[in-house]
């Protein structure tokens, strides 16, 4: 905030150059506490950044719906009464072997596969007039047409097959904000005018029936891919719900084994085949892994240990740029001087006075936010202080008896300015670089933060938005806040810590710097 | 068809499910003396200011945790009522491969509305496969649609000689070669983030039967200017409709297929321009039903559109505060066009008293020529509403006398051979602007004139067949239309504008009625109205203040 | 001689500063996607009344007519109207613009009162917690993001333990009596300019306590304590009235930087200003509004920095007699 222009007005002679030891810089290094601890912190990131895919097993932007939105961490159950039987998320697949047959156990059942998926083949035989029909039946039979019986009495008219099976799945905590069924169901070979009624029900540990699914269909039924939800409209309207009733709080109320009952029952004449794949049951939890989920069920422990990727690559790209636009314009300027000099530190008077932020936001708007755009941004707009530096460095450099030896020996001015005036910016610029990157991966983390970063990128200024926007006040969710600002605090420490250290040892004379 | 009756039936269940019960409500108000408006921009701050009681009234509630959150407070109540907006995906009907019927219906068979709306907006909107929303009373409700059923899609395609090559994409049987990848517009992600994820799912469902898509968000102007020249395959938008189906001319007729017009399917159908042309220009309401029931039974079959959701109106009230808000399809129970609540809303302690109502963005311009957006209109609907001649049934939907105690709609010849509307308003004649003033025909003239001759682009093509308006007598208006249309009662409907006030206005774009001071009344504005409220304070950034309008006609009687 | 150059010279490049930023903020919103007309359709447009639209916009006239309308215009204020609203830019300025002042200087001075009078007191208590805590707090605002610390004392002061408002300027409506509303005001600016002031009181403070000590390192220090004058003497009188200049000018430095950062702050405090507008207008599109409001934040900028110049030429002579190659 307070940069002190100038600071460094009246530049000292500096030292006759002499050769950097690295063994000596490192030595030094050592010896200061402060910068080991940056160090350390920043190896921890890095460490972090490459290992992320093994330390975590989602993708932090990808993976969508792993629990309810905004589900609370694991540990909270411990902490907070409100989730202690929170559930968990159950998410499972029940087969051929999981079910068991209650009505035509003696059908064909056999496991079959189509269009690569498993199915279960439930071959229905035909509708029999068994002798528990109706003999009233018999004698109408002569007098109506089928159809003019099914009007008359219903489907109970007509001779019917059916099937069932279920199974049972535990269920011991609060109920959950929804829940969900997916399976695949085609019905072949019934006779045209047939009709074959399935249904899916839930029967709580008490014994009260829930009606949840069901489909009428009319002679054969193509493949149709079923997803049974306790948020959707149509399933709200079977069990008599209104619009802002949840299903699932009602049904998973009670705590105990649920059974899930599938019926099919057909008046083909011809028998049917029913096709139905693998049942998955999908009941999003309220509590999830390290940090919970953020707004659209993605994992919030995901978003953070790649977010340390985002902002090291941001930060050190973003810092590289800056600081090489700076180095160049500075040594350039310095060196040539005159109308160069002129013109380049009216430039950069230019860019200093532009306010950086307000343009940043401006710019990334109308560039659209994509990483890439974000880092050159920041580079553009942060190189003028290392310009002004390293300028005024190699001012005095200028002047030095070896670099007028090498100019007197006929060399190039881009060679002088490669071979000796760079190496002895050197130091400089290397400090620069990393007191660099902390502003870089700040000011990105603002940007992001006023959602103008890159949406589909997880970076903690990213994350930060999202649980001031999507409700992480509401829910007290300090998981979400609190972790990436404090990443982005101890990342940004280190590395100032370093520059600090680095500064201290390389440049002793510039060490009044902010 | 006994297939397609089931899913009707489907639909008209969900219709009665969510129908507006029958509410008791008054046709007088207001019963509040005083409402205060907050504007709260920032979702999670109205959350807890309703949840505080800063505000008693949260309206447009949109985000799944919004409306979680709401529902789960034991004192509040939520409202839900259709809305006029609609969600919808368009095909390029002029070039391939969307120029065969049979291949839009197959995309119209793979998209899954229910899934959509679980996974995007938790539940919270309403699926849609009409070409007029079910708030409408012009919907129809037995057209027939198209399930989410992808094997039925490949069969469709399969069927039509649109077979899967070795690659996995179809054959274009009448060129013989692959299907060329069909581009999806959509808005981006930043600007729209559930569009551009619905382009998402919807081109990896297409990719998934066989035709090659690929999914491109754009920027919003962008993609408007390319499909002002009909350069795309299919993109995805959203349109906030009305109550008259009229719109379906401007979306499909062949007329409209031009630079910048509306047709952008490109839909040139003859039986459907028909259809169309009658809706257009109805002579009477059987008429505009007849029409309009034609025209969505052709645009199911051409399926120029797959529309995909609506979203519906839902509002939120402390129900330990206030009471009598009245529920109504169309426009949601916290919504300006509804008058009804209004009117009738007041604290569970007894008439009289302050109720806080949140705003949700700053109304910005309180003129009612100018003002173009839902949140200005929040303010002026109550203060200085445009029309109000008729008002909307709230459980049927049928327009009801107001201010005009009754209307007749006739014809007029406007040269020889050519008839336009003629519509007579017979006004109250019990009705005072809120500064006292008596309401008069002559302001009903005015304000039409007034808005017709300053061509204000809100209400430029209401007014433009405008020919004349006459005042016979103080409580009549009669006024001419240059065409002939069952739609031009809605546009004769504006009376808004207190002649004694805006015939002074020099500039009307820059008039702030709600600046000036009142000519004669003492401590009023020129924002001179209506309706059952007066704007007492307006502190930019921060709220809104209305008190009752003592000189309301329908104040409730003691 | 001397200064009235170097001010002369400050002046000009202020002047050009502003006339470039003029010009990119023109060409910025052209290079923008679509125009106007787009966004405010509605289906019952015919293109007559599109064409009738956008010349009421100005966007129908070439663009070097426009160039030279948009400059002259903003020399006077006139900065058009949003697209959004159909207002005068300047008028919804002027609406927040002292909402953006308030909030500007409460901040402004809490900031420089707490980190001055910490930086004194560092210095005279030298190798104590104190000072480690004016060294601590000097790094913390350098590498802390100041949104992280303002969502933080929000989610704690504003919704766990809601005591303070969370958002605006005023209540709605506010009490009665001046004195109230002055202090319902004063109320709804503790967590945004507190936050502000927690934000960057370290670097002040850092500041003015490496000043001080410099200062009293120098020799007349030394002869004044050689003289026998009693320490607080010293430091109060002699010290700290030396190092006022720089620390004046350092006033003058910061504002550029308040001026930017109050952009997040109006945003999280939801505080009526112009940093929010800018936001708001970058958002919706608005060009005319967001030009408007970068031109009236960057020329608050160009002229915090001109002042600063000039504090620093008066404070420095150095600088006036170099005449600006810093």
């Amino acid at each position: 905030m307070s940069k002190i222009r100038g600071g460094n007005g009246n530049n000292v002679a500096q030292e006759p150059p002499k050769k950097l030891k690295k063994v000596t810089f490192w030595q030094q290094y050592r010896r200061k506490p402060l910068g080991m601890l940056g160090l350390c912190i920043v190896v921890v990131y890095v460490l972090a950044a490459i290992a992320a895919p093994i330390i975590t097993q989602y993708d932090p932007t990808k993976d969508l719906f792993l629990a309810d939105n905004l589900a609370a961490p694991l540990w909270m159950k411990n902490l907070s009464e409100k989730y202690k039987d929170a559930p968990v998320t159950i998410s499972k697949t029940v087969d051929l072997d999981g079910w068991n047959v209650t009505e035509g156990a003696d059908f064909s059942i056999t496991k079959t596969t189509y269009d690569e998926e498993d199915f279960m083949l439930i071959d229905m035989p035909a509708a029999s007039s068994s002798g528990e029909q109706d003999p009233m039946m018999e004698i109408l039979k002569d007098i109506y047409t089928p159809e003019e019986l099914a009007e008359m009495f219903g489907a109970s008219a007509a001779a019917k097959t059916s099937f069932s099976m279920d199974f049972t799945f535990p269920y011991n905590y609060s109920p959950p904000n929804t829940f969900n069924f997916t399976f695949d169901y085609a019905v072949e070979g019934s006779s045209p005018e047939a009709t074959t009624v399935a249904r899916l029900l839930i029967i709580s540990p008490s014994g009260k029936e829930y009606d949840i699914w069901g489909m009428d269909a009319y002679g054969d039924w193509p493949i149709s891919y079923i997803t049974v939800d306790g948020r959707d409209v149509p399933v709200k309207m079977r069990l008599g719900l209104g619009f802002f009733d949840d299903p699932s709080k009602i049904i998973l109320s009670e705590k105990g084994d649920y059974k899930v009952k599938f019926m099919v029952e057909t008046d083909s004449s011809t028998g049917a085949k029913i096709y139905i794949t693998p049942v998955k049951i999908n009941i999003p939890g309220l509590l999830h892994g390290i940090l919970g989920t953020d707004h659209m069920g993605s994992d919030l422990w995901s978003q953070l240990i790649y977010g340390a990727r985002i902002s090291l690559l941001i930060g050190l790209t973003a810092a590289f740029i800056s600081v090489f636009l700076g180095t160049t314009v500075g040594i350039i300027s310095g060196y040539v001087g005159g109308a160069v000099d002129e013109v380049l530190m009216r430039f950069v008077d230019v860019l200093l006075a532009i306010p950086s932020l307000p343009i940043l936001i401006v710019l990334s708007a109308l560039l659209g936010t994509s990483v890439w755009n974000v880092v050159i941004l920041v580079a553009m707009f942060s190189w003028m202080g290392t310009a002004r530096l390293v300028r005024s460095q190699t001012l005095t450099l200028k002047e030095r008896a070896f670099v007028e030896a090498a100019k007197a020996s006929g060399a190039t001015d881009g060679y002088v300015m490669v071979t000796h005036i760079l190496p002895n910016v050197m130091p400089l610029v290397f400090s620069a670089l990393v007191l660099r990157i902390p502003s870089a991966i700040l000011t990105e983390a603002s940007l992001s933060f006023l959602g103008l970063g890159d949406p589909r990128v997880p970076t903690w200024g990213r994350m930060l938005q999202n649980a001031r926007g999507f409700g992480a006040f509401t829910v007290m969710a300090w998981w979400w806040l609190l972790p990436p600002g404090l990443a982005l605090t101890f990342l940004s420490l280190a590395f100032v810590f370093i520059g600090n250290t680095v500064n201290e040892i390389l440049n002793p004379r510039y060490r009044e710097r902010s | 068809m006994r297939r397609t009756l089931a899913i009707i039936a489907m639909v008209v269940m969900m219709v009665s499910m969510i129908g507006v019960a029958a509410m008791a409500y008054e046709k007088t108000g207001p019963r509040v003396d005083e409402i205060i408006m907050p504007i709260i921009k920032e979702q999670q701050a109205r959350l807890i200011a309703f949840e505080r009681g800063d505000s008693v009234v949260i309206p447009g509630l949109t985000a799944a945790a919004e409306i979680a959150k709401v529902k789960g407070l034991p004192n509040a109540a939520v409202n839900m009522n259709y809305g006029y907006h609609m969600f919808y995906m368009c095909f390029n009907m002029r070039k391939d491969p969307f120029n065969a019927q049979v291949v839009r219906q197959a995309v119209a068979h793979i998209v899954d509305r229910d899934n959509i709306i679980r996974t995007l907006f938790a539940g919270n909107m309403l699926p849609l496969s009409s070409f007029v929303p079910q708030a409408s009373p012009f919907y129809k409700s037995d057209v027939p649609v198209y399930p989410y059923n992808p094997t039925k899609a490949k069969q469709l395609l399969d069927a039509a000689g649109y077979v899967v090559g070795k690659d996995g994409k179809r054959i274009d049987p009448t060129t013989g070669k692959t299907m060329r990848e069909v581009k999806f517009y959509t808005p981006t992600y930043e600007v729209a983030a559930t569009s551009a994820e619905i382009g998402r799912i919807i081109v990896e469902a297409m990719n998934a039967i066989g035709i090659p898509a690929k999914h491109e968000p754009m920027d919003f102007n962008v993609m408007l200017d390319k499909l002002d020249v009909a350069d795309f395959d299919m993109f995805a938008l959203a349109w906030s409709l009305s109550r008259n189906p009229d719109f379906l001319y401007d979306f499909f007729h062949s007329s409209q297929d031009v630079e910048a017009g509306y047709n952008r399917p490109g839909t040139h159908d003859a039986q459907l321009d028909k259809a169309l042309e009658k809706l257009y220009t109805p002579v009477d309401l059987k008429t505009a039903k007849a029409a309009a029931d034609a025209s969505q039974l052709i645009l199911a079959r051409l399926m120029p559109y797959v529309p995909l959701y609506s979203r519906p109106y839902i509002d939120g009230f402390r129900k330990d505060v206030v009471k009598g808000w009245v529920s109504m399809n169309g426009f949601g129970a916290a919504n300006y066009n509804n008058i009804w609540t209004t009117l009738n809303i007041e604290r569970v302690s007894g008439t009289g008293g302050t109720i806080r109502w949140m705003l949700t963005e700053e109304p910005k311009n309180l003129n009612p020529v100018t003002a173009s957006q839902a949140y200005e209109w929040e303010v002026l609907g109550r203060v200085a509403p445009m029309g109000g001649l008729r008002q909307i049934d709230p459980v049927t939907g049928e327009d009801i006398p107001w201010m005009a105690k009754s209307w007749e709609i006739g014809q007029w010849q406007v040269s020889p051979g050519k008839f336009g509307t003629l519509i007579t308003w017979n006004l109250r004649d019990d009705i005072k602007w809120s500064d006292g003033v008596p309401f008069t025909s002559a302001d009903v003239k005015f304000t039409l004139e007034y808005l017709r001759d300053n061509k204000a682009p809100r209400y430029l093509s209401a007014t433009q067949n405008i020919v004349k308006v006459e005042t016979p007598d103080k409580y009549t208006a009669k006024v001419y239309f240059s065409n002939t249309s069952y739609w031009n009662i809605d546009k004769a409907d504006y009376c808004g504008l207190p002649q004694h006030i805006w015939k002074d206005v020099k500039d009307y774009k820059a008039f702030e009625p709600w600046k000036e001071a009142h000519p004669t009344v003492a401590g009023m504005t020129k924002l001179v109205g209506l309706g059952p409220f007066v704007l007492k304070e307006y502190k930019v950034g921060e709220y809104v203040r209305m008190i009752k309008n003592v000189n309301y006609f329908a104040l409730p009687t003691k | 001689m001397g200064f009235r150059n170097y001010l002369l010279k400050r002046l000009g490049y202020a002047l050009l500063v502003l006339f470039i930023i003029l010009s990119l903020n023109f060409l910025l919103f052209r290079i923008m996607p679509g125009d106007a007309v787009s966004m405010i359709m509605d289906p019952k447009f015919d293109l007559a009344t599109k064409e009738e639209l956008r010349s009421q916009f100005g966007i129908d006239q070439p663009i070097g007519t426009q160039y030279i309308k948009y400059l002259k215009s903003l020399l006077s204020f006139d900065m058009g109207r949003s697209f959004n609203t159909r207002r005068l830019v300047w008028d919804e300025l002027k609406e927040r613009l002292p909402n953006t002042l308030t909030l500007f200087f409460a901040s402004f001075i809490t900031t420089a009162a707490v980190g001055i009078s910490l930086g004194v007191f560092a210095a005279a208590r030298r190798g104590t917690f104190a000072e480690n805590f004016v060294t601590g707090a000097g790094l913390f605002a350098y590498a802390v993001p100041g949104f992280f610390i303002q969502l933080m004392l929000l989610m704690i002061f504003g919704y766990y333990w809601p005591i303070l408002p969370i958002r605006g300027t005023m209540s709605a409506p506010p009490p009665p009596g001046a004195m109230a509303q002055f202090l319902d005001r004063l109320w709804h600016l503790i967590l945004p300019a507190g936050s502000l002031m927690v934000i960057s009181f370290g670097s002040w403070a850092l500041y003015t306590r490496n000043t001080m000590l410099e200062a009293l390192g120098q020799d007349y220090i030394m002869t004044a304590r050689a003289k026998g004058l009693d320490k607080k003497t010293v430091l109060y009188k002699h010290a700290l009235r030396s190092v006022l200049p720089p620390i004046l000018t350092l006033i003058f430095m910061s504002l550029p930087g308040a001026v930017t950062g109050a952009v997040i702050t109006e945003t999280i405090f939801s505080w009526f200003g112009v940093g929010k507008y800018l936001i708001d207008a970058v958002m919706q599109q608005d060009y005319p509004a967001a030009q408007g409001a970068f031109y009236l934040i960057a020329l608050s900028v160009i002229v915090s920095n001109l002042l600063a110049d000039l504090a620093y030429g008066l404070v420095d002579p150095r600088i006036r007699v170099g005449g600006g190659a810093k």
